[in-house]
């Protein structure tokens, strides 16, 4: 059956479609302009995080040849140049970027511009309060994302890892629902999860590997990526067409015994502060190695803590086998509140196995 | 647009008889800058003829004498709508593989 065009809906949708409004107000000549300027908003969002910023982004193209604006602008290399000379970790902070009309680009940072006047003779965007806009002829388009995304022009990644450990968290950790984590506890997927084996980190650190390696698109996932010369991060993620790197840092907390049932480590929240510590430190190392690149750090910490658990135990009770359930941990120093680069630590709580 | 991408293109411009179609490519791919490539391509396989042959699960020639009329017509009924004379083809592709979603959505929504 053919499609037979609603005049009616289309016209709905034209009231409403920015993309319109610019071709109307600017011509084909506008159009042009507009493309340029979304090929670089596409290279800004491969550069900077859109999640983390808190100043705002404008990128114009005067329509024509003219440039409107000529003191104090300094000629930008490439769009990575921008996002590295200007972090935006300030509501006051600004990063203007003119397209020229040969296609190269410059910069301002900080600048008081009247958009609303620019906007007459050139396409205007703005990145502001998690949106993007654009200026038509002094009237501000907010384009709204359906997808819940806070732009059209940059990829979600870290949020999207953020989602998968959340996934990792809910669906594998809690219950062990993973051959390899099974493997990190004692008598495996059948027993009570009462008792790491001793050394579980290797078996956590190819379950999470593996998981997001299926979870993820566009990565590559890297067990023990040195973050620099001795230390080695657990976890390494990039991405392929961006300059992003995570770091993923796992720590587990409760009991491991060994094969004669002696207790061969205790982890209490000590631990999950000194995991803390570390990655920090791995932060700030891979950063100095990969300048250009975002980095960003995320704490896992697989709980099995267990009340009133001793050498030989092979049950517990519900009270005793959940009381850590819901028990957070007070880190100190908060990295993850004073560092924009450091995730909220994600804590993962083990279910113990009752009815055995 | 990758590295090989550009460089395809590159090479594939050279020929004389690809000249008259760089407008309409270039316009067709600029979808992309505004809506994700998922919906775009979502969008393209709602059409009648791909969407028969995803549905039979086989392969069919595309774009018959009765497709091509259809597609005129639609083309037409939109350039009549959008009303503005432009060489540009980027926004009224982009309202058209808008306009194929939104049918589907209330589709979906309707059953």
């Amino acid at each position: 059956m053919p499609i037979k065009i609603n005049e009616e809906k289309v016209r709905e949708l034209l009231t409403e479609s920015y993309e319109f409004q610019i071709m109307q107000s600017y011509g084909d000549e506008g159009i042009a302009a507009f493309r340029s300027v979304l090929e670089i908003l596409h290279d800004l969002g491969r550069h900077i995080d859109h999640d983390i910023v808190k100043g705002s982004i404008v990128v114009f193209r005067s329509i024509g040849a003219t440039s409107v604006i000529s003191a104090g602008w300094s000629n930008l290399r490439d769009i990575a140049h921008a996002a590295q000379e200007c972090p935006l970790q300030n509501e006051t902070e600004s990063l203007v970027v003119e397209v020229c009309s040969d296609g190269t680009l410059r910069y301002v940072k900080n600048a008081v511009l009247n958009l609303a006047s620019l906007s007459e003779g050139a396409i205007i965007y703005i990145y502001r309060d998690k949106h993007d806009h654009f200026i038509i002829k002094g009237v501000t388009k907010t384009l709204e994302n359906p997808y819940g995304y806070v732009t059209w022009f940059g990829m979600p990644t870290y949020r999207e890892l953020g989602d998968a450990l959340e996934e990792y968290k809910r669906r594998i950790v809690k219950t062990c629902n993973c051959d390899i984590l099974s493997r990190s506890w004692r008598d495996g997927a059948d027993g009570p999860r009462l008792f790491f084996t001793q050394g579980p980190e290797k078996l956590m650190r190819k379950s999470l590997t593996a998981f997001l390696n299926a979870f993820l698109r566009g990565t590559e996932v890297d067990e023990e990526n040195p973050a620099d010369d001795s230390h080695p991060v657990d976890i390494t993620v990039s991405w392929t067409f961006y300059s992003r790197i995570a770091l993923i840092e796992i720590k587990w907390l409760g009991q491991s015994s060994a094969d004669d049932g002696h207790i061969t480590a205790d982890h209490k929240e000590p631990r999950a502060n000194a995991g803390a510590k570390q990655l920090a430190e791995y932060i700030d190392e891979k950063y100095g190695r990969n300048p250009l690149h975002l980095v960003r750090g995320y704490l896992v910490v697989i709980d099995g803590r267990r009340r009133n658990l001793s050498a030989g135990h092979t049950s517990i009770s519900r009270e005793d086998g959940f009381y850590y359930k819901d028990s957070e941990i007070t880190y100190n120093p908060a990295y993850h509140q004073v560092r924009m680069d450091f995730e909220p630590p994600t804590r993962m709580f083990a279910d113990p196995k009752l009815a055995i | 647009m990758t590295g090989p991408g550009k460089k395809e293109y590159e090479v594939l411009r050279k020929f004389s008889q690809n000249k008259n179609r760089e407008l309409f490519i270039e316009g067709a791919c600029s979808t992309t800058l505004v809506m994700p490539v998922g919906v775009v391509r979502k969008a393209i396989t709602l059409g009648p003829e791909i969407r028969g042959a995803v549905q039979l699960g086989q392969s069919t020639l595309l774009l018959g004498e009765g497709e091509v009329k259809d597609i005129y017509q639609q083309f037409s009924t939109l350039s009549s709508v959008i009303g503005v004379d432009t060489t540009e083809i980027m926004i009224p592709a982009i309202v058209w593989l808008t306009y194929m979603c939104e049918q589907e959505l209330g589709t979906n929504n309707a059953n």
